[in-house]
């Protein structure tokens, strides 16, 4: 009886382990953690300490537009709260003062997340700025965020290339003058 | 945009008017601190100087190459090359990411101006003229004349024509160092992979155009700025390269390190073994070792600051440059402080676009004349000073500012030393998950991508650290400055009596150093 008893017991314990281990695998792809080996939407994710906040800033492109979300979740880290007020965003891109930006007011989602989302005419890097008060003080954090492709021209490799080219054409001028 | 998703970790941090991330200033209690040391240090040195120093010319070495194996090793032709190649190969990655990667994630930046350049005083610190020794610019070079990597090539491709007799020194350099502290910060590079990639493609043209129109390494020796800032550097560091025997060298004929043989390259410098009296000019290629028939080179350990003690003559160009540094440096660091660019017309910039109407990039270039003119005019006045209340009339302000420009170099090298220390040991650590995902295209080839960094040291740790160099750069600028005025006072009491002014404005560098060190400062990498 009792050696019957360990028998289930023992396949009962290794099934169970097997339904454990493999509970992700079932529907496609394991995928223990969020950014693991599993087809998510493209993000760009930063995280960031700044006094006593804590931000997580994404920025992510609805497919095959220039459209971009923006998101950001803001913790007090002596508290742990998600902040809950309203948060300011600006962007601006190179040369443009942000100064003279509209800024754009958002309240938190159910999530606590701030969420914004605009188009952009133009490829490039960009900076964005969310402001917000909170307890009398009012703080300011940027980040920066590439929208499209980021060129090169690429007349910094040609030119130079030309110049060495031409200089080492001449060397070898001289070079064969020389041996006649 | 990357089909994947990228996660970056930051430390503790807050962040400026500018949008900048920032780091805390030293505390107040440091600062004090550092204040108080530097005034009493500097009066207690000159004190025990003044008492019982003595000025020889002789210092203890030892020669490295005594030992067989560590000759062997830098005798074995392909051995530097052991160290340029894969600096080379990390070179090329810098160009490739900073053209084909991410505009933001990206390594180019990080690996340029938070580790190579940030680290590279440091490097010249303790060993001198390392960076020349393992130059990916020189290798790409050499490739190209040699048309091998290494080893003696009988003929480079070269037109060898001679460098401009007018370019004999090194305002070429200093001028250059002028232009990429302009478009480094004026034009914000060190944030942007792209522009980082231009400065790594204008730096290769230019050491592969002027080796290929001129004889040896001409524009090693003259035009290239960090050849240049740390030769000058070097003269505090303790590695050198001189004969064993000056007389050897005198008696020798053939003059191998100045012609080459089948074993070693020319001088690419142009030396000659016995002629070297300091670093500065020597690019540590060690040819010279490989070519002496009479194994009369030597690798020494020395002193610190041994050449800015001994240094056979004075140099308009060098004395300048040393200043200049001291000037740069310190301004270096006010761009980086709250104080340089924020909103309104606190700011210095601010107050330049309220007087002057002009644009960020105008205002920008008026502030970095003017702060750097103020200083080097500061020197020059004080100099003037020292001439007169030394009181000896044939010794001019002009010649006051030659000599003693030389005791400026250790307060410029570890300010200099004390500002990178942030950026090297706060932010260095920004590399490892760059180094799995070096295009910024979601990759994760070592598992580091999204491991979370901290910073290398604390900040209390850095904040230490950098009091320390500074008052160390101080100390051992007073100490050369002692040196320098017996060398160019005879009379001892006029000697001392010269020392005073220049305390003064030795004493104003350092707590200009601790002043700017004590405000937040910008970090270089804002996104990383």
């Amino acid at each position: 009886m009792s050696r019957v008893l360990i028998k289930y017991s023992f396949l009962i314990s290794i099934l169970l382990m097997a339904t454990a281990s493999n509970a992700h695998h079932i529907r496609g792809l394991p995928h223990y953690a969020y950014s693991e080996n599993y087809p998510q939407v493209p993000v760009v994710e930063e995280r960031r300490i700044a006094d006593e906040w804590e931000y997580i800033f994404s920025y992510i492109r609805i497919f095959q537009t220039n459209n971009y979300d923006l998101a950001v979740y803001i913790k007090n880290t002596k508290t742990g709260k998600p902040f809950k007020g309203i948060v300011n965003y600006k962007v601006f891109g190179k040369g443009e003062n942000p100064d003279i930006q509209h800024a754009h007011p958002t309240k938190a989602d159910p999530t606590n997340t701030f969420r914004v989302g605009w188009s952009y005419e133009n490829d490039g890097i960009y900076t964005v700025r969310i402001a917000f008060d909170a307890g009398g003080k009012s703080y300011t954090e940027e980040f920066k965020m590439q929208v499209g492709e980021v060129g090169f021209n690429y007349l910094w490799v040609i030119l130079p290339g030309i110049v060495v080219f031409t200089l080492l054409l001449l060397v070898v001028i001289k070079r064969l003058k020389e041996k006649r | 945009m990357n089909e994947s998703i990228h996660e970056h970790h930051m430390h503790q941090h807050h962040m400026s008017d500018t949008g900048a991330m920032v780091m805390a200033g030293i505390p107040d209690w440091l600062y004090y601190t550092g204040i108080a040391l530097i005034l009493i240090l500097s009066f207690i040195i000159v004190e025990i100087l003044n008492k019982g120093s003595t000025t020889t010319k002789s210092y203890k070495k030892f020669n490295l190459l005594t030992y067989h194996f560590i000759k062997r090793l830098i005798k074995t032709p392909y051995f530097r090359f052991l160290f340029q190649f894969p600096l080379f190969l990390i070179f090329c990655l810098i160009i490739y990411a900073g053209i084909a990667g991410h505009g933001i994630i990206n390594i180019a930046p990080v690996l340029t101006w938070t580790i190579w350049w940030a680290g590279l005083v440091l490097l010249v610190l303790f060993f001198g003229k390392a960076w020349c020794y393992i130059c990916p610019w020189d290798f790409a070079a050499t490739l190209l004349q040699h048309m091998k990597p290494f080893g003696v090539a009988k003929k480079p491709l070269t037109l060898g024509l001679e460098w401009p007799a007018g370019l004999k020194n090194i305002y070429l350099a200093t001028g250059l160092f002028i232009v990429l502290t302009f478009i480094e910060l004026g034009f914000k590079v060190t944030s942007s992979p792209r522009d980082t990639a231009v400065l790594a493609i204008v730096i290769l043209l230019l050491s592969l155009g002027p080796a290929l129109i001129f004889e040896k390494r001409s524009f090693c020796k003259y035009g290239c700025l960090v050849g240049r800032i740390s030769g000058l550097y070097a003269m505090f560091s303790p590695i050198e390269i001189r004969s064993v025997n000056k007389k050897v060298c005198q008696n020798c004929k053939t003059q191998d390190c100045f012609n080459g043989n089948r074993k070693g390259n020319p001088c690419p410098t142009s030396l000659l073994m016995p002629e070297v009296n300091e670093n500065t000019y020597c690019i540590l290629c060690t040819e010279c070792i490989k070519s002496c028939p009479h194994d009369n080179v030597a690798v020494n350990l020395r002193p610190f600051g041994t050449d800015l003690r001994h240094f056979k003559e004075v140099r308009k160009d060098e004395a300048l440059l040393a200043i200049i540094m001291l000037a740069l440096t310190s301004f270096h660091g006010i761009t980086m402080t709250e104080i340089w660019e924020s909103s309104g017309s606190r700011s210095v910039t601010g107050a330049i676009k309220a007087l002057f109407n002009t644009g960020p990039l105008a205002s920008f270039a008026i502030a970095m004349a003017g702060i750097n003119l103020a200083i080097i005019a500061i020197y020059r006045l004080f100099c003037t000073i020292t001439a007169k209340f030394a009181g000896q009339s044939e010794i001019t302000g002009a010649k006051v500012f030659l000599y003693y420009a030389y005791s400026i170099l250790p307060v410029a090298l570890f300010y200099h030393l004390a500002h990178n220390s942030m950026h090297l040991f706060m932010e260095g650590q920004n590399i490892i998950p760059l180094l799995s995902d070096p295009l910024g295209e979601g990759k994760n080839y070592f598992g580091t991508a999204t491991l979370p960094v901290m910073p290398l040291l604390s900040d209390t740790t850095v904040w230490l650290l950098q009091v320390f160099l500074i008052v160390t750069g101080h100390v051992a600028g007073i100490v050369i400055a002692h040196h320098i005025s017996k060398r160019l006072y005879t009379d001892t009491v006029k000697a001392r009596r010269s020392l005073i002014p220049i305390l003064i404005v030795m004493i104003l560098s350092s707590l200009l150093s601790l002043w700017i060190v004590h405000l937040d400062m910008d970090m270089r990498s804002s996104f990383m």
